[in-house]
């Protein structure tokens, strides 16, 4: 009776059944033996009538007495009896005879003495009255007969009246015996009924031992359950926590690592050595990977974290693989590697795309297989899907080492290389086709992968793209002032550079901006003027862009109700569903665009104007690409004199977006004293104030890097961490180096204006 | 022509003749020496005193059933053989509830008349097809058939079986 619990959980329901069905076998038949044993012994003396072995016995005795009153009256001279009677009462004793000795239970009587004394006597009686009573007439009166049969009879009496007695306690004897055997037979039915209940219980115990069993491992498991589900939200949170760092941190490396490789730039003068430029083109080339691989890193967090959004528009795809092919052939070229990017000529010219990202995928795969290709041709091709599917092929061809099965399988993997041995030879981070597939997946496509061990490998990426119609020829080109309202826009933003930028952007659109450093002012202005919109940075002392709306919205008058954009780099959603929360309108991205502002705009309900085609930012040079640079085959040009001293192509930019007087104007707002920057910074180096001169070295350094001033940033960026971080005395050799600064900026500024004339 | 009506004459006759001695049967004296006396309520009579005289001719005469059974008295079964009980009221047209049953040796029984139809109990005149004598509880013997049912094989049964029968009253 000893179960394992396991053996019993893993019982099926036939081995229960059969264990319950052997159990009632087991403990039932024996029950039911003891019970047909009593019904067999009720009907034995219901049917045998036992106990009437003892009244026969007596009736015996009786008749025998009747027969001795009879003999005796047949004596008499007037006897009152007929012979027939006589016979009669003979015929009824022998009757009487049998009844005693053929009874079924006769074997009661029959093994005792008396019973065959008894026997005997009656025998000897009969032998000797049957040819008496042959004719009864003759006995009549016949004395001697009758005298010898009667003492005959008393002979014989007494020994019946013992077997009567006998009898009486044959019939007690078997009384004893039924009841001896009853009894047996109760306790033996209580014995049984005890081993039932026993084993009965027995099982309850085991059903309970394994419901219990069964109970336990179900709470296990719900703590288990709870617990891992605990460990998912927490990793969950550890996750999106790692992402969120991961897009915030990127991005926060990211700008200053901007400045850095304006650094590396502006040191590349041309009286350095040919070590010297080495080191540099070293410098530059990690550097210019090392941002590749954290634009990798951001794209994978905000994929991971959600937060990526594509933003359609319409997008032309054949300039999209001119473009394309421009900026990969020199990488192609410098493998020896033909490379043909072409777009089949039945291809929709517009598509609704995020063009970026559709570049990003193209860049990546056109890269790759640059990368992993030694001699031989790419063939990238762009064609409308076939089978009458909605769409546009990606095939990219090429003719490199290709890969085998295994490394098929598990190309996708995420930082997952070909060939390990490959790997330090052309780095990366192996996140490349993990984006690219989640961007083709965002687009409703995929990529697939066919390839041979050096043969070659073709991918294929199917995107859904729907046609789009083709956009008005005349908004394509420039941001017209004419073609948008003229809104009072309130900037609040505590970077100079920015504030600058805003500024020149706004009015290069065509808004009138009026500026305040922070939240806190944005709120004092919004009390005293009236605006059609605040920008508001995310990140700003004394008052953020979130505290700062909330404050505006619950501002008395219509103040409360203007639109508010929010400026920031953020990319997580929670950010933007926080900002939704307490009343953000809208969102544009930082650095500040025109097209992303003018959209923002556009979504809050001021402008008419529909909008500005996406293909204006798409050519844009500066556009924020979220492309990996190092992907990019870009190499650094060759850096004529002047752009130790400036970057022409900020500087141009710069220029380009302003009227000529407001150029003038903010060269002046740095150069002219007292006001300008400049002055200012030299007055405050000259008088030793260490704070004014952080403060205004920030300021200089932000606005040099705006105008692509690289001689002023470098000295400014020195002047300010000397200022800022450090107690060393403030040099006022700073004064001469930054004239110095000036004066050659002034120069090459010249110079290039003069270029630009000739 | 005188062929038909021959026979059709002998049948007339055969006819009646029947039907005089089954009328007789029920009234006529018993030829032989009495071995049943039935009185009480019975619709016929063939004594002075009243009642109905049974010789056994007159018991064979009726049909005659068999079984054999277990009894408490035999060591075992037993074939009786004789009419029922319910003929043997008919016969006479008892008519009332109880038979008050009594033996030579004077033994003293009263029988429910609806046993007679709902056992089918026989009035035994043969046991194992010989006649009974009265040493061998004859000449008549009123037998249930106990191995029919449990419920006859109790005393209540056993006592109404009464052997060395010579006498009914029906009341």
């Amino acid at each position: 009776m000893t179960f394992k619990l396991s053996d019993l959980a893993s019982w099926q329901r036939r081995q229960w059944a059969m264990a319950l069905a052997g159990l009632l076998l087991v403990t039932l038949s024996p029950l039911a033996w003891i019970q047909w044993q009593q019904l067999r012994l009720l009907d034995d003396v219901s049917t045998n009538q036992v106990d009437s072995i003892m009244w026969q016995a007596y009736q015996l005795e009786r008749e025998m007495g009747r027969l001795k009153s009879r003999l005796q009256e047949a004596g008499n001279p007037a006897p009152a009896i007929t012979e027939w009677e006589l016979l009669e009462g003979y015929e009824i004793f022998l009757s009487r005879i049998d009844l005693l000795t053929k009874i079924p239970r006769r074997d009661l009587l029959e093994s005792t003495p008396v019973f065959e004394r008894a026997t005997g006597l009656l025998d000897n009686f009969v032998r000797q009255a049957d040819p008496v009573f042959e004719q009864p007439a003759r006995l009549m009166g016949h004395h001697e007969q009758l005298q010898a049969l009667i003492s005959s009879i008393d002979q014989t009496l007494p020994t019946l009246s013992d077997l009567t007695r006998e009898a009486n306690r044959a019939v007690a004897r078997f009384v004893d015996e039924r009841n001896r055997q009853l009894h047996q037979q109760s306790v033996l039915v209580i014995s049984l009924a005890a081993v039932q209940a026993l084993v009965l219980l027995i099982f309850l115990a085991l059903l309970v031992r394994h419901i219990r069993h069964q109970h336990r491992q179900y709470s296990e498991l719900q703590k288990l359950s709870r617990e891992l589900a605990e460990a998912r939200d927490l990793a969950e949170a550890a996750n999106h926590g790692k992402s969120v760092f991961l897009a915030n941190m990127s991005h926060e490396i990211r700008t200053p690592f901007q400045g850095l490789l304006g650094m590396l730039n502006l040191l590349d003068e041309p009286n350095l050595s040919g070590r010297q430029r080495d080191y540099l083109r070293t410098a530059q080339d990690s550097a210019i990977h090392l941002l590749g691989v954290l634009n990798d890193i951001l794209d994978v967090s905000t994929m991971e974290s959600g937060t990526l959004k594509l933003s359609v528009g319409p997008v032309n795809l054949r300039s999209l693989a001119q473009e394309v092919d421009g900026l990969m052939q020199v990488a192609a070229a410098d493998k020896g590697l033909s490379l043909n990017v072409h777009a089949a000529s039945d291809l929709p010219d517009w598509v609704t795309a995020d063009a970026t990202r559709v570049r990003q995928i193209m860049f990546n795969l056109i890269n790759n297989a640059i990368k992993f290709t030694n001699q031989g041709s790419i063939i990238a091709e762009l064609s409308p899907a076939s089978g009458g599917r909605c769409g546009v092929v990606l095939t990219v061809r090429d003719t490199g080492v290709g890969m085998d099965k295994e490394t098929l399988q598990r190309l996708f993997t995420r930082f997952y290389q070909a060939d390990n041995s490959l790997r330090r030879r052309i780095g990366g981070t192996g996140l490349g086709l993990d984006i690219s597939r989640s961007l083709a997946r965002m687009m409703g496509g995929d990529i697939q992968v066919s390839s041979e061990p050096g043969v070659g490998s073709v991918f294929t990426v199917i995107l859904d793209l729907p046609e789009a119609a083709t956009p008005e020829p005349e908004r394509i080109s420039q941001l017209d002032p004419q073609y948008t309202r003229r809104l009072k826009v309130l900037v609040a933003e505590d970077h100079p550079i920015n504030l600058k930028y805003m500024n020149i952007l706004l009015e290069k659109m065509g808004h009138d901006a009026t500026f305040c450093e922070n939240g806190q002012e944005a709120l004092d202005l919004l009390q005293s003027q009236s605006f059609d919109v605040v920008l508001l940075d995310y990140h700003m002392p004394v008052l953020d862009g979130l505290a700062t709306t909330e404050a505006i919205r619950t501002m008395p008058g219509p103040a409360s109700q203007i639109k508010i954009i929010l400026v920031t780099a953020d990319v997580v959603n929670d950010t933007r569903k926080r900002a939704t929360e307490v009343g953000v309108n809208e969102f544009t991205s930082k650095p500040l665009q025109a097209a992303d502002l003018h959209r923002a705009l556009l979504h809050c309900g001021l402008l008419e104007d529909p909008s500005i085609p996406e293909t204006a930012v798409l050519l844009r040079p500066t556009s924020p690409s979220p492309l990996a640079s190092y992907e990019l085959p870009t190499r650094l040009p060759e850096s004529p004199p002047m752009s130790s001293l400036i970057d022409l192509e900020s500087y141009a930019e710069i220029v380009s977006m302003m009227p000529t007087e407001t150029m003038y104007e903010m060269l002046d707002t740095v150069f002219e004293p007292p006001e300008g920057t400049l002055p200012v910074l030299q007055a405050a180096l000259l008088e030793g104030d260490r704070d004014a001169v952080g403060y205004n070295a920030h300021k200089l350094k932000g606005t040099a890097m705006l105008l692509g001033f690289r001689a002023i940033i470098r000295t400014a960026a020195q002047i300010e961490q000397q200022a800022m971080q450090t107690a060393e005395p403030l040099s006022p050799d700073w004064v001469e180096q930054l004239q110095r600064d000036v004066d050659a900026t002034r120069r090459a500024l010249r110079q290039y204006e003069l270029s630009l004339t000739a | 022509m005188s062929a038909v009506s021959h026979g059709l004459f002998q049948l007339i006759v055969a006819l009646i003749l029947m039907g005089q001695s089954a009328l007789a049967l029920a009234l006529d004296a018993p030829k032989e020496r009495p071995v049943l006396t039935i009185t009480g309520k019975v619709g016929v009579s063939n004594h002075p005193a009243g009642g109905v005289r049974l010789d056994m001719k007159m018991i064979e005469a009726l049909p005659q059933h068999s079984f054999t059974t277990r009894t408490p008295w035999y060591d075992k079964p037993v074939k009786f053989t004789g009419p029922l009980l319910g003929d043997v009221l008919k016969l006479v047209k008892a008519q009332g509830q109880t038979i008050s049953a009594t033996a030579i040796n004077d033994y003293r029984i009263t029988i429910p008349v609806g046993d007679a139809s709902q056992h089918g109990v026989i009035m035994a005149r043969l046991i194992d097809d010989q006649p009974i004598p009265v040493r061998e509880k004859g000449p008549l013997f009123i037998v249930y058939p106990f191995d029919n049912s449990a419920t006859l094989r109790s005393s209540v049964y056993y006592e109404r079986s009464i052997w060395q029968l010579k006498a009914l009253d029906i009341q």
